[in-house]
Formats: structure tokens, C-alpha cells, sequence
């Protein structure tokens, strides 16, 4: 299933700008390796899901993952064929916005190999270029 | 923990974008505050620090030889902080926090599985780490690197906690005793199922979509007239 909030404050929002690199966010907290993204973009719901299922598949449920953004923003869209004016369209779908530099995912329990693989295929899901990265210190 | 000597340099200039200067000319800003005396803003060669970057790490014993102008004295110091860009893994600014030698210090230490344990050998279970690191009060001299924690018995469902680290060391523990550190947990299995009936589902959903339409489409018009 999909992500999305349970409850928002306003249902629809502007679209706002990406500046400069993330400034949290960017360490690994949870798991040995992660995901980074290297450029900034939109990530939508459907996309945070299909990596999380092409790395769930990938390690075989061996390890465990931790998802480390939410699509917090709703993004609308005027319906095919229709004239400008008349409002803003309505809310399509769910993003998370993504600066470079943030960690995504997190992954646990499994060999390096087999988290750097499922991360490379993970990583073919999504809209912007991302990275490998792993807890160096002490190895 | 063997003790690095790090050669520093004062920094005449503080704030604005001092400090993006000085990265620009290969140096690192650094600051030392602690022990009851005012900071002292500091700055190192990147290069020589980079060649030193191995063995260098938060929580790490340092000996400090500030230079200023032609006078030069030596100030034992622990790594408190070490900035990192993110994207390229240089070191922004790190800091120093002076320390005596014969009082105790408080630091965290991380702590570090040995061993493969039974669950996850065995019984395919995953090895969780609750906890990365242990806050613990010691001589500088005592001071740990890492704790090596052996998790070779854990069946599934064990944990290790903080109170099961020995103590003895010439450290004492000062995180809460009942924090779990390590835990093995059963492999997730009833998640396949789902999603596997949740996609077959999906797929057939899609199928039998567009043949709703088709159906959909033929009434209409009867519907509109009628």
C-alpha cells in the first residue's frame, strides 16, 4: 500500500523550491547500509513503495528495511482536456520532497553484497541518482 | 586507546565566511572549549589531516600541539564532534573539548557484535541492534574504542541488554541497565503471503478492469434512453 498522512492541515499545496543539500537526514541511524540520494527531486508514494518491495524481494525477508522519508506533500492536477483558470486542480498524489544528500533507506541483517545489489536494483525506481552507503567506522 | 598527536594552528579570525575561506585553502576550523577556560578557535591542514583521518573519530583521545606564532604547548583533548559534508565526506569543522588525564571523562563508545549468532545461523532469525553506542565514564586512559559484545549464544527471541556488559574494565556503565542492545528476531514470513495475495488480487483486478468498462460502455446508452 501505497503511503500517505492520515489527516492534513490544508489539502493542497504550492509547489516550493529544492535549495542546497539536506542538512538532516543524511546519516545512517537505524540499519548498516542505506540508500542516498545524490541529486534532490519528488519522490511519490507509488515510488517510495516500489523500491520498498524490490528490496524486500531482493533480500528475501531476511534482513530488515527502514523507510526514512514520508510523502508528506500532496501534489494536484487539473483533470485531461480542461481550460486554465477556474482553481487549482485536485489532489492526484502524494510526494515526499527529497534533498541531495538524504538517506532513504536503511537495511539490516543481510551481507554487504546482497544489500548493495538490492540497493542498485532499488535504486532504478526512482527519478534521481542515489548511492550506496554503508557504516565504514570500526571495519 | 593509543593517543594521536594532532599539530593545530590558532585562527585569528572567527565568524562570517571565515571559514569557507580557510576550507578553500586546504585548512579544516576547529575550535577547543572545556576545562573552565575560554575557546580557543584552531584550524588544521587538511592534508595532514586526511593522513590522519584513520585512526581519528568522535570520542578520541587527542594531544593537541597549538602553535602560535613562534610558542607551541601540547593540550590533551577528545574529538567531541567531527562535521562531515554529506555529499563528499569531508570534514567541515570538528570539534575539541580539553580533558584532564588523571579525571574521569564521560563518552559514548560504540559497541560492536562478535560472532554469528545460533538464531540467525541456524534458524534464519535477524540480529537487531537496538542500540549502536553506550554513554560510559572512565580515565581518558581506559577509554575504549569500541566494546566488543559476543552474541554467538542468541537464539531467537534472546537479547542482550546493558546491564549484561561487563563493567569492570575500569569504565561504568551509565546508560539505563534495562536498554536492550541486541536481539534476534524470527524471520518475517507472513508478509510474502500477503503481498503475494495482495498482488494476484491487483492483477486480476487489472484484468478484469477493462472488461467492466467494455460492459459499462455497451449499457450506456440503453441507460440514457431508457
Amino acid at each position: 500500500m501505497a503511503q500517505m498522512p492520515k489527516r492534513v492541515k490544508y489539502r493542497k499545496s504550492q509547489r516550493g523550491k529544492i535549495s542546497r543539500y539536506a542538512t538532516r537526514g543524511t546519516t545512517l541511524e537505524f540499519g548498516e547500509y542505506g540508500l542516498q540520494t545524490l541529486a534532490g527531486g519528488w519522490m511519490t508514494a507509488n515510488q517510495i513503495e516500489a523500491v520498498r518491495v524490490a528490496l524486500t524481494r531482493h533480500i528475501r525477508r531476511k534482513g530488515k528495511i527502514w523507510i526514512r522519508i514520508f510523502p508528506h506533500k500532496p501534489v494536484s492536477k487539473k483533470p485531461a482536456e480542461t481550460r486554465m483558470g477556474k482553481g487549482k486542480g485536485n489532489p492526484e498524489f502524494w510526494v515526499a520532497v527529497v534533498k541531495p544528500g538524504q538517506i532513504l533507506y536503511e537495511m539490516e541483517g543481510v551481507s554487504e553484497t546482497l544489500a548493495r545489489e538490492a540497493m542498485r536494483l532499488g535504486a532504478f525506481k526512482l527519478p534521481f541518482p542515489c548511492r550506496f552507503v554503508a557504516r565504514e567506522r570500526l571495519k | 586507546m593509543a593517543q594521536v598527536e594532532l599539530a593545530v594552528q590558532l585562527r585569528p579570525e572567527i565568524g562570517g565566511r571565515r571559514p569557507r575561506r580557510l576550507r578553500r585553502l586546504g585548512r579544516v576550523p576547529a575550535v577547543l572549549y572545556g576545562g573552565g577556560e575560554e575557546p580557543v578557535v584552531l584550524s588544521l591542514d587538511q592534508t595532514y589531516l586526511e593522513k590522519k583521518i584513520g585512526p581519528l573519530h568522535e570520542n578520541q583521545i587527542v594531544s593537541l600541539r597549538i602553535e602560535d606564532n613562534d610558542k607551541a604547548h601540547n593540550s590533551p583533548a577528545i574529538v567531541k564532534d567531527i562535521q562531515v559534508d554529506c555529499m563528499t565526506g569531508a570534514i567541515l569543522h570538528i570539534d575539541f573539548q580539553q580533558i584532564a588525564l588523571d579525571e574521569k571523562l564521560t563518552a559514548t563508545v560504540p559497541i560492536v557484535a562478535v560472532g554469528e549468532s545460533i538464531g540467525v545461523s541456524r534458524d534464519g532469525g535477524i540480529l537487531e541492534h537496538i542500540i549502536r553506542e553506550i554513554e560510559i565514564r572512565c580515565l581518558p586512559a581506559d577509554l575504549p574504542e569500541k566494546i566488543e559484545v559476543d552474541v554467538s549464544s542468541l537464539c531467537i527471541g534472546d537479547t542482550i541488554y546493558v546491564e549484561d556488559i561487563p563493567s569492570s574494565r575500569g569504565w561504568e556503565v551509565l546508560t539505563e541497565p534495562k536498554q536492550s542492545i541486541f536481539t534476534v528476531t524470527a524471520p518475517i514470513v507472513e508478509e510474502e503471503v500477503a503481498e503475494e495475495a495482495v498482488e494476484e488480487e491487483a492483477v486480476e483486478g487489472a484484468e478484469a478492469a477493462p472488461a467492466e468498462a467494455e460492459a459499462e460502455t455497451t449499457k450506456s446508452p440503453e441507460s440514457e434512453a431508457g
